[in-house]
């Protein structure tokens, strides 16, 4: 009966270990993400700054679930985290880029509408 | 047997209830933002990254289909949300990035226009002024030559004292050669003699003021009217001989402007006179009118309306008292 308890504990932990590795790469991964959506200014930007915020709230609960021994799902809410610094990073730049072409384009229309010397 | 028939059965109500559960917030979600992105304007500029979310999106349906409800598809789900939102934001930045292009090159295509059309506008202003300055450049010329033949036309006629003074070139007609004592009625070698001077400045294009002169035998009024008379006379006479009316003006100046002295018979006669004044000098200042040391001779306010030619009448010729006060005031007829 003894002998039946540790095989058991056994197998239970060798088939953990050989299903879900701590996702390393993937927490690495992400981390590079939410820091190039930092690098972006997705903090100023109010759509991207609430993923952003997300991610990382989502990073710290994938480092619960990996010290908790739970790879499994850690690895599916670091991919979670990762989507919602990417979607950060291409909200702020989207806003930048709109509001410098919208600048340039009012530009245009003063350097247009003023008139040109001597005439 | 029935233990199989029993398992497949389970098996196909659990596919039914599998497709008829309802799909998780998070999908639906996802296929609306997939939609959203699908739909956006820069959906063709940011396309490998709606491909990549659609690829997400059939991965997340797949396993709803596969599993149904559970924390992975919603996992998948969510992600696959992301990426559309992500793609959609993609697009619109590309998007953006091509108007502001767009706009730069239009800036630029204006300023080439404004700068090519400024360089035309110079170069039609810069050959505008060319032009009038060979014009005025040719006018000048043309009125040089007209005086030149004048002073020919002039220095050919016989028994003509001309001179020039500040108030342009004066010709001086001894009174005696055109009228009879006392008379304003032009002698026939008056006729003649004007007949010369007429073909002479016809073709010059100064305006002329005939000047009457009288001696001082007699009452100063007297002697007015007669200068007045006599100027006249002499204007009818080249206006019905071809010169043009407003052309010529009519002054008397009575006994005010002796040249000579009044005692002797000579002074007497010399004073007696008419001069034909031809106003300005028109290759000079080009008739700007330069007020005349002896402005005075030209009394009454004068319109000399219709005046031709460069030259302005007697520059500054209007009302100067005349420097004797009791004197009367020359007349003048107005023109017209």
């Amino acid at each position: 009966m003894k002998t039946m308890a540790w095989i058991g504990a056994a197998s239970v932990v060798l088939g953990a270990c050989a299903s879900s590795p701590v996702p390393a790469d993937r927490l690495a991964q992400s981390q590079a993400a939410v820091r190039s959506a930092q690098e972006v200014g997705a903090e100023r930007v109010p759509p991207a700054a609430l993923h952003l915020k997300v991610a990382n709230e989502e990073l710290q609960q994938a480092r619960k679930l990996i010290a908790d021994g739970d790879n499994k799902r850690a690895e599916y809410i670091l991919l979670r985290a990762e989507a919602d610094a990417d979607a950060a990073l291409n909200l702020a730049r989207e806003a930048q880029v709109r509001a410098d072409a919208q600048r340039t384009v009012e530009e245009v229309q003063r350097l247009k509408n003023s008139r040109p010397e001597g005439s | 047997m029935k233990a199989l028939t029993i398992t497949a059965g389970a098996a196909i109500a659990c596919m039914i209830a599998g497709c008829a559960s309802k799909p998780p917030t998070e999908l639906r979600n996802a296929r609306a933002a997939y939609q959203d992105a699908a739909m956006s304007p820069g959906a063709n500029l940011a396309a490998p990254d709606v491909y990549e979310a659609k690829k997400s999106l059939t991965l997340a349906e797949k396993k709803f289909n596969d599993d149904g409800d559970e924390a992975e598809t919603r996992d998948l789900a969510y992600i696959a949300e992301r990426r559309a939102i992500a793609a959609k934001a993609k697009g619109n930045t590309m998007l953006a990035a091509q108007q502001k292009q767009l706009a730069i090159q239009d800036a630029e295509q204006w300023r080439q226009q404004q700068a090519s059309a400024m360089r035309q506008q110079l170069g039609q202003t810069k050959e505008q002024l060319e032009r009038s300055q060979q014009q005025l450049e040719s006018e000048r010329q043309a009125r040089v030559a007209a005086e030149q033949r004048t002073a020919d036309a002039l220095t050919r006629l016989q028994g003509m004292n001309a001179r020039q003074e500040a108030r342009g070139l004066v010709l001086t007609l001894s009174g005696s050669v055109l009228f009879g004592f006392g008379k304003s009625t032009l002698l026939p070698t008056a006729q003649k003699r004007l007949d010369g001077v007429i073909v002479a400045l016809k073709e010059d294009p100064r305006s002329i003021t005939i000047v009457g002169h009288t001696d001082a035998v007699g009452s100063d009024d007297a002697n007015m009217q007669l200068s007045q008379k006599r100027a006249e006379a002499v204007r009818m006479y080249m206006i019905t001989h071809g010169l043009p009316e407003g052309r010529v003006i009519a002054q008397g100046m009575g006994e005010t402007q002796p040249v000579a002295d009044n005692k002797s018979a000579e002074g007497r006669a010399n004073n007696r006179r008419v001069e034909i004044v031809l106003n300005g000098s028109a290759s000079g200042d080009q008739g700007q009118g330069q007020p005349m040391p002896g402005s005075g001779q030209q009394g009454g306010g004068q319109q000399g309306g219709g005046q031709q030619g460069g030259g302005t009448m007697q520059g500054g010729g209007m009302q100067q008292p005349q420097p004797s006060g009791g004197q009367q005031q020359p007349q003048q007829r107005p023109i017209k």
